[in-house]
């Protein structure tokens, strides 16, 4: 007794350590999290953690599988963002506007599909040892907006992009995970290596500040990144029974820089302005191939409870944070400086230091709900929540990512076991607050603006079938 | 159990299905064709009013919008009863006829607004009132031209008789006659002074309405100390240097050493409108002159208002020929209730004019309202990083110009109009 209150003690002193400011649990580009069972039970996972999707939630919990399983996921995704836009200089009544329309976007509205595998192993000759690999997607976002046009009186002869804006974000972890019970079967501890490889690619129009008048004050610039790289990072957990009826989770997961290579694409539309020549409505572009960077994805640790107070009932409870204070900034390149080795004829452009893709977000933090109930002997039904806020400020909010605001996730599941099979299905409802950016900022005074102002909202629908075979 | 087990999965793929399916639309981008304007080339041998000047040739070519209803098939000039309205547009000191086709890009502005029903189909004059001293103020003077007599005698007789306006010929005289109801005249700094000048000399009888942007209305807020001491400095001329000599190098033409001189520009250029030397005076000895043009031995040049400490003299000729024959706040107090007559009225500036036009701008809009002459002053201001200036912010009040000649213009009587 006095052991199992000493690891509870453990478990509170060590959150607490870590703080508010550390632990992952979805927010900006990552997705909800993984397997259907967790996600049913809104992702309150890391205090019961008894199937594959533990060496994502709580590797320790591996150590306890009855049996060895292979199982495969697949999930649908269908993000809803809307945005009204409202991109325009206001001062003393008059509204001076930039090339945006004052009404509502969608993104081009598709569904995205996404796979999961695992495998894992109960050595049964080695008591209490399991261990596997799994394949999954924590992080995908994939966007393409419409929403800004040259003014009218632009006349670029050299057609502006009709996307924009557009993000294409894959990140897939490929996870070997070992887990081993201690103490007769109360005490697990786990541990996971977790190989990323991510595609990340943006694009984005980029209002750059120039001498003339209006409407050519500022010039679009076109900028495009599309990377790909690799990170290794870590996750460790600790389960504890304390009880037939009571057990507690703790898991951490390491940060990870994702380092970048690709290609930065620029390209300038220039008005036609004849009494410039200079301004011939054409463009100028500059493109480096051997572009790099490093992306700094959040480390997160979380805490759970399970609690059984009927024989067929799962009560689950988790609080978890991600450190997305990590996503400072990508430094990307001298956006001025580039496009004035192209050509130097841009001299009118205001120059200004080392442009930077700017983050500056928040760490978050999550609090889960989930139950789980088995009527007769093969058909469990789950039902979970999650609150949570957007690791985003208005100071850096586009459409880029949206994670709008204070998110409320419903959701609902069920599985069948079927001799040695089970099939599964959740249905994730992600709900965001509103979120209104009054004006542009430029928060790190470069001359260029880091978010795009306007009404945002967001849903999320998404889906999860599963199969696992046990042997 | 299985059977609730695959029922209730098959509703949620159904739910799926249905929330997955709904495209929504993105607004749709509307775009105008436009057009190009009409290059209207000068009559043989140049306008009458501008020959025989002394700096400048008498050819002056003007754009000429035409909105998207007009035809140059269908619509010839004088069809008596129909026609289009008439903006005349005058240009800053600096530009000249391409100014506001080309940087402000005025048709594809007029055609936006037409296309939203924002306004009525007009046609839009762009005269060119440039010299070789960088602008005319639109003024008639001997050592110029006259380009006051250029725009309303000429011009405005050519553009009747070339286009569809609301223009008729009398079938008795032949003569052409005008419809002042459908004529309106406006202007951008030295053009706002040019049309409201020609609005003061012919009030009722030539325009139905007249505006300005960031206008030159007051002389005296205009030529202030320090604004003469900038003439000195971008001359060279030390602000303690207060000698005759170095006063005489004053001159508006750039050089190695003073490649900037606007205001000196600007300065000279209102001179050869308002005070040019009197041409008879071919070999000038006055202090206050500054040669322009030497002709085999003959000088032509500029008469300045203000002397070598920075000052306009008390009593001066010069500068009494600027406040008493052209500056329009003095010319408007002398006949407050005929000036304008039945003229609609309207001016606005940027809160930051480098010229501080807004000082004279608010003067008159003062000087309107003691009067009981109804009228519309704005002063606008810019927002972060980019101040409402002299020119910087055209584009914005651009269209509200055309909105307020549109409003003002009766209800249009062309063809096809709906």
């Amino acid at each position: 007794m006095k052991n199992r209150y000493s690891l509870v003690l453990l478990f509170s002193l060590l959150f607490l350590l870590f703080g508010e400011g550390s632990v992952f649990g979805g927010g900006g580009f990552a997705l909800p999290g993984v397997g259907s069972k967790a996600l049913s039970m809104g992702g309150a996972f890391r205090g019961l953690a008894d199937d594959w999707s533990a060496s994502f939630w709580n590797p320790a919990g591996l150590a306890f599988l009855s049996k060895s399983e292979f199982s495969s996921d697949f999930y649908t995704f269908n993000f809803r963002p809307e945005y009204t836009a409202k991109v325009e200089f206001a001062q003393g009544g008059y509204i001076y506007s930039v090339g945006y329309q004052n009404a509502t976007f969608y993104p081009e509205d598709r569904v995205l599909f996404l796979p999961s595998f695992s495998g894992f192993y109960k050595f049964t000759q080695l008591e209490g040892f399991s261990g596997g690999i799994a394949f999954f997607v924590p992080y995908k976002l994939q966007s393409k907006w419409d929403i800004y046009i040259p003014p009218d009186e632009y006349l670029n002869t050299v057609p502006y992009p009709k996307f924009d804006h557009e993000t294409n974000i894959l990140i897939w972890d490929l996870h070997p995970s070992v887990a081993k019970d201690f103490m007769e079967g109360k005490l697990s501890l786990g541990a996971g290596l977790s190989i990323q490889r991510a595609h990340f690619e943006l694009r984005r129009m980029v209002l750059t500040p120039t001498i003339y008048p209006r409407p050519y004050e500022y010039f679009p610039v076109d900028w495009f990144m599309k990377t790909t790289g690799w990170g290794v990072g870590f996750n460790v957990g600790i389960l504890y029974k304390a009880s037939p009826k009571l057990q507690f989770g703790f898991a951490y997961r390491s940060p990870v820089d994702i380092d970048l290579e690709g290609s930065l694409d620029l390209a300038i539309y220039f008005p036609k302005v004849p009494s410039q020549p200079m301004l011939d409505g054409t463009t100028s572009r500059y493109s480096n191939e051997n572009f790099k960077s490093t992306l700094p994805l959040p480390g997160d640790l979380g805490i759970g409870v399970a609690f059984k107070p009927l024989e067929r009932l799962n009560l689950t409870l988790d609080v978890s944070s991600a450190n997305w204070s990590r996503l400072d900034q990508l430094d990307v390149e001298d956006l001025f400086g580039a496009l004035l080795r192209s050509g130097d004829t841009l001299y009118y452009l205001w120059y200004a230091d080392k442009s930077k893709l700017l983050f500056k977000w928040d760490d978050i933090t999550r609090f889960s709900l989930g139950g789980e109930y088995l009527f007769g002997e093969k058909l469990y039904i789950r039902g979970g929540y999650f609150f949570e806020k957007s690791p985003i400020p208005n100071s850096t909010f586009t459409v880029l990512f949206p994670d709008v605001g204070d998110k409320n996730c419903f959701n609902v599941g069920l599985s069948y076991r079927l001799n040695s099979f089970e099939l599964g299905y959740n249905y994730e409802l992600v709900t965001h607050k509103k979120r209104e950016i009054p004006s542009l900022i430029d928060q790190n005074q470069d001359g260029l603006f880091d978010n795009l102002p306007g009404e945002y909202k967001m849903v999320l629908h998404s889906s999860c079938f599963s199969l696992t075979y046990r042997f | 159990m299985k059977k609730v087990f695959f029922g209730l999965l098959f509703l949620a793929l159904f739910f799926l299905v249905l929330v997955s399916c709904e495209k929504r639309e993105n607004p749709i981008r509307t775009t105008y064709p436009f057009h190009e304007p009409w290059y209207l080339q000068p009559p043989k041998g140049g306008y009458i009013a501008l020959r025989g000047n002394i700096l400048h040739s008498p050819s002056k070519t003007a754009w000429v919008y035409l909105p998207p209803q007009y035809d140059p098939k269908r619509h010839t000039a004088l069809q008596s009863g129909f026609g289009f309205p008439v903006l005349y547009l005058l240009h800053d000191f600096g530009g000249d006829n391409e100014t506001f086709y080309n940087v402000y890009k005025v048709q594809q502005i007029a055609d936006r607004l037409i296309a939203e029903k924002e306004i009525q189909e007009m046609i839009i004059v762009m005269p060119d009132g440039s010299n070789s001293l960088g602008g005319s103020f639109f003024t008639n003077s001997d050592l110029i031209g006259g380009y006051e007599d250029y725009i309303t005698k000429e011009l405005m007789l050519i553009i009747d008789t070339t286009f569809h306006t609301m223009a008729r010929r009398d079938p008795d005289t032949k003569k052409i006659i005008a419809d002042r109801r459908y004529h309106a005249i406006s202007g951008h700094g030295m053009g706002g002074y040019g049309a409201f000048k020609m609005a003061l000399d012919y009030d009722t009888t030539l325009f139905q309405s007249v505006s300005a942007m960031s206008p030159f209305l007051s002389f005296e807020s205009f030529l202030s100390k320090e604004m003469i001491k900038e003439v000195f400095r971008e001359n060279g001329i030390p602000d303690n240097d207060s000698s005759l000599s170095s006063y005489k190098k004053i001159n508006p033409w750039p050089d190695s050493l003073h490649p900037d001189k606007p205001i000196t520009q600007l300065v000279f250029a209102m001179a050869g409108a308002f005070s040019p030397h009197d041409i008879k005076d071919t070999n000038p000895k006055a202090s206050y002159f500054f040669e322009l043009l030497k002709v085999g031995q003959s000088r032509y040049g500029v008469d300045l208002p203000f002397d070598s400490t920075r000052n306009v003299p008390p009593g001066s000729e010069i500068w009494n020929r600027w406040m008493f024959n052209h500056d329009i706040k003095t010319l408007f107090t002398k006949n407050p209730h005929g000036g304008f007559g039945a003229l609609k009225i309207y001016l606005d500036c940027g809160d930051q004019d480098q010229l501080k036009l807004y000082e004279g701008a608010r003067a008159f809009d003062q000087l309107l309202s003691m009067s009981g002459v109804e009228h519309t002053y704005v002063e606008y201001p810019g927002y972060e990083n980019h101040t409402a200036g002299h020119s910087n912010f055209i584009y914005d009040r651009f269209p509200e110009i055309l909105k307020f000649h549109s409003r003002n213009f009766p209800p249009p009587h062309y063809y096809g109009y709906k």
